[in-house]
Formats: C-alpha cells, sequence, structure tokens
C-alpha cells in the first residue's frame, strides 16, 4: 500500500533537488559571511580582468599615437583616471554584488529550511513504517 | 484552436516518453543551426564552411555539458576571422572573453539569449527575439538583448572592412570600431527592441482577458511602426515588402510558442475575494486549457448469448441455424438482444482488460 503523504513529500523534494541542484546545499555548507565573501571576490576577480583586458583593446586601438608619442604623453594623468576608474568599478562592484548575494543567501537558505523540514517529515514516516529506529526528535538529525 | 491543443498534447507525451532520446537530438540541431548560420554570415574560412564541419562540431558539442556550445561558437567565429585578419581575429578574442567575464560568467543562461540573436538575423527573423523575451522574460533580459545585437553588428561591420580591405593591419581593427560606433541601424535596434520588450512585458502582466495575445499582436505593430519611423527618417535601408513578411512570421510562431507554453480559457475566469489573518486577497483565477483526445474505440456488446447459456430450465439440441432463430425470438420477446457503444480511452480499456485476465 503507497503511502501518499510520503510520495506527496519525495516529490516535493526530487521537485527541490531537480531544480536548485547540489550548489544550494554546497553553497548552504557556508556561514553567510563567508559565502557572500567568497562570490564578491569572485566578482572582483572577473571584473578585473574584464578592465584590464577592455584597458589592453584601448591601448591596442592606440598603439600607433603610444608608441609615436611615447615620450610626451603625461603618464602621471593616464595612471590617475585609470586609478580613478578602477575605484569606481571596485566599489560598484562590491556594492552590487554584496547585496545580490546576501539576498541570494537568504533566499536558499529558506528553501534549504523547507527542504530539511521535507527530509524530517520523511524521517518520521519512516519510523512510523518501523525503518527507523533513531530518534527522529532529534533536530539536525 | 482544439485542434492545435490535441497536436500540442500528443506532442507532450511524445516528448515525456522520448525525452533522453529527444534532448540529445534537439541539442544537435541547436548546434548545428547555429554553426550552419555562422557559415551562412561569416564563412571566410574554407575549411568551416562545409556541412560536414558543422555536423563535427555539433555533434562534439552535445557530448559537453550545454554551456560549451557557447564557447564552441565563440571559437568558431574566431577560426573564421584569423583566417582573413590575425589583428581582428585577436581583437574578436579579447572582446568575447570581455564579455564571458563581465556577463556570461554569471549568468550563464543568458548567454543563449545573446546566441540567438545573430542566429535569427542570420535567418532574417531578430523580430521573433524581443516579443518572445517579452512574452517569456522580465525587462532586464534586455541586457543579453542589447548584447546580441551589439554582436551581431560588430560581426557585420567586420564582414564589411574584411571584404572592401586588401591588407591585414591594425587599420582594420580601426576601420571595424569606428563603423560600430557610427552604425545607426546598431542604436535603432538597439531603441526599438528594447522600447517593444518592456512594451509586451506591460502588456501581458496587465489583468486584461487575452493579455499575452494582445501582447504579441501590438508588440508587432509596435516593432513594425518603430521600424518603419525610423526607416523613414534616419534611412536605414529596409526592405519594407521582406520586412513586413518577416514580421507576420515573427507574430505567428511567437503566438505558436505562447500556445504550447501556457494556453488558458478565459471563458472560465473566476475573481475570488477572501481573507486570512494578515492580507484580503483579490484573486483572479484563469483555468488553462487542457484537452484531451478521447481514443474513440467501439466495442459491441451483446447480451442474448449470456441469456441463453445460462437458462437451465430448457434442454435445447440446437443446430446454428435454430441458435440463430432462437437468438432473433430472444430478442423480440425479451429485448435483451442490444448493441450498444462504448467510447473509452485506450487506457482505460487496457487497464479493463487486464483486470479481467
Amino acid at each position: 500500500m503507497v503511502n501518499e503523504d510520503k510520495v506527496r513529500i519525495m516529490t516535493a523534494m526530487a521537485r527541490e533537488e531537480k531544480k536548485y541542484g547540489s550548489e544550494i546545499t554546497e553553497n548552504m555548507q557556508f556561514f553567510k559571511k563567508d559565502y557572500v565573501r567568497s562570490h564578491v571576490l569572485a566578482v572582483l576577480w572577473s571584473y578585473t580582468i574584464a578592465y584590464l583586458l577592455l584597458f589592453f583593446l584601448i591601448i591596442f586601438y592606440n598603439i600607433n599615437y603610444i608608441l609615436l608619442n611615447f615620450v610626451v604623453i603625461d603618464y602621471l594623468t593616464v595612471g590617475m583616471v585609470m586609478l580613478f576608474s578602477y575605484a569606481l568599478l571596485f566599489f560598484l562592484c562590491v556594492l552590487i554584488s554584496r547585496i545580490h548575494y546576501l539576498e541570494k543567501y537568504e533566499n536558499e537558505h529558506r528553501i534549504l529550511e523547507e527542504y530539511y523540514d521535507n527530509v524530517l517529515k520523511l524521517k518520521k514516516i519512516y519510523a512510523e513504517d518501523g525503518k527507523e529506529t533513531e530518534d527522529v526528535n532529534t533536530a539536525g538529525n | 484552436m482544439s485542434i492545435l491543443l490535441e497536436i500540442r498534447d500528443y506532442i507532450q507525451k511524445f516528448y515525456q516518453k522520448y525525452a533522453a532520446v529527444l534532448n540529445v537530438i534537439l541539442r544537435f540541431l541547436a548546434a548545428f543551426i547555429t554553426f550552419f548560420a555562422t557559415n551562412r554570415v561569416i564563412g571566410f574560412n574554407p575549411y568551416l564552411d562545409h556541412t560536414y564541419t558543422e555536423l563535427v562540431f555539433a555533434a562534439v558539442s552535445v557530448v559537453f555539458p550545454v554551456q560549451i556550445l557557447l564557447f564552441f561558437e565563440a571559437v568558431f567565429i574566431i577560426l573564421h576571422i584569423l583566417y582573413v585578419s590575425h589583428y581582428l581575429a585577436f581583437v574578436t578574442a579579447i572582446f568575447f572573453a570581455i564579455l564571458y567575464f563581465v556577463y556570461v560568467r554569471f549568468i550563464p543562461k543568458d548567454g543563449y539569449v545573446i546566441l540567438s540573436m545573430p542566429v535569427l538575423s542570420s535567418f532574417g527573423a531578430p523580430y521573433i527575439l524581443p516579443i518572445l523575451l517579452g512574452i517569456t522574460a522580465d525587462p532586464i533580459a534586455i541586457i543579453p538583448e542589447s548584447i546580441g545585437v551589439i554582436v551581431y553588428h560588430y560581426l557585420q561591420n567586420v564582414i564589411s572592412v574584411v571584404s572592401t580591405s586588401t591588407e591585414d593591419s591594425i587599420n582594420l581593427y580601426h576601420l571595424v570600431l569606428k563603423q560600430t560606433f557610427n552604425d545607426k541601424e546598431l542604436y535603432i535596434t538597439l531603441i526599438v527592441f528594447s522600447i517593444v520588450t518592456i512594451f509586451v512585458y506591460f502588456i501581458r502582466n496587465s489583468k486584461i482577458d487575452y493579455s499575452f495575445e494582445i501582447a504579441i499582436i501590438s508588440g508587432g505593430f509596435l516593432n513594425t511602426i518603430l521600424l518603419l519611423f525610423m526607416n523613414f527618417f534616419m534611412d536605414i535601408n529596409i526592405n519594407v515588402f521582406r520586412f513586413f513578411i518577416t514580421m507576420i512570421l515573427s507574430v505567428a510562431f511567437v503566438w505558436l510558442v505562447q500556445l504550447f507554453r501556457l494556453s488558458l480559457n478565459y471563458a472560465g475566469v473566476e475573481n475570488l475575494q477572501f481573507e486570512d489573518d494578515e492580507y484580503y486577497y483579490y484573486v483572479r483565477a484563469v483555468p488553462k486549457n487542457n484537452i484531451t483526445k478521447a481514443d474513440k474505440n467501439v466495442k459491441r456488446y451483446n447480451a442474448h448469448n449470456f441469456i441463453r447459456h445460462h437458462d437451465d430450465s430448457q434442454n435445447i439440441t440446437e443446430t446454428n441455424k435454430e441458435n440463430e432463430e432462437h437468438n432473433d425470438s430472444a430478442g423480440e420477446d425479451f429485448d435483451h438482444n442490444f448493441d450498444f457503444t462504448v467510447s473509452l480511452d485506450d487506457e482505460y480499456i487496457n487497464n479493463i482488460e487486464k483486470k479481467e485476465k
């Protein structure tokens, strides 16, 4: 005889697993601070590399001018422009990515809590069926 | 309309049955179409501009994860450009790398939107995308859509510069960039497509009946009017006849996609109001159009044989002829000789037959 409650819970869990995959359980191994910091760092690295590539494209575009006026170019101004633009990019990256990943963590945490609730319900059903001997009331077990 | 719903139902059941195989085939087809479109648009490298090359690349991309198609397509384009200009190939590679680090790395799924714009444009149907994104996505989809438009126009400018130049030098890079920045059609396409996507999105989100259908048709109209307006004032050389045909086909295609995705029955709309401890709810429930095709299977049940075999009071030895006469008379006297037809789904009939066995 099929236990309808069990099938309902297992279907919900399978649906969550299929939708979010293992990423959500991997992410929840981190504390909030570590999660946000690691992702913000990843964003910073990507945008730094993109900035350097873009800078290289700009230099490549103006290579003729640079080679002809190598001695007279005001490198200080160029350096300051680069520095300030990178600082602005850095600030925006940190701000936007921090907000985004904080929200994402909260969302994934809520989804995972619902998933673990289903796991506990399933464990209770197994216990009632006589297939589980552990104390199912222990939190986090 | 019901025929279309039946076809949709059949296709959905067919897909569910053979999903594993069909997914591979569809991925292969998508990859093949992408490489075919690239050869059609660029096609500089004669070693790559063959059907078997497209087939090989498509087959290889199926083996790897889905996201690898974007990487293969980027490599394919760079190899084409490398055949005619090393400088431009290098610049294009850096351009794609920047695109990856800034956007695609964080939202890989939008990479397909970026890829679909050049592919659809190569077949002359870029107008599908803004309406489709307005129906299926948020206004934020404007970003990958715009990137796709920029990539397509950049490639078009690369083709035009390479076709007219005689030497491979850094001047090609200057020319391509200048042409791209001065390309009126690029800016017009960006503005028009963004407006259409947002417009379609707001119409389909409104609380009116047939909002999806109205959004698709009005999106097509708006797209037409804006592009014709721009063509008149900015002189961007649109082939008007071809434009109208493509627009009509694009609207029809998006309507078909919407039918397969979500078909609603506005005749059965229910407006409900209820409350709980925290909120008062105004709910509008629109039922979906679900139709199951009745597979009619006619079975005839004749009861007079049953009556005869169970009549213990009679001890009759009958020939077949007498049998028939008896049957006929039984039908007339007792009204047991009846025929009726039953229409059941195949599934029900199979279940009944299994239980009888």
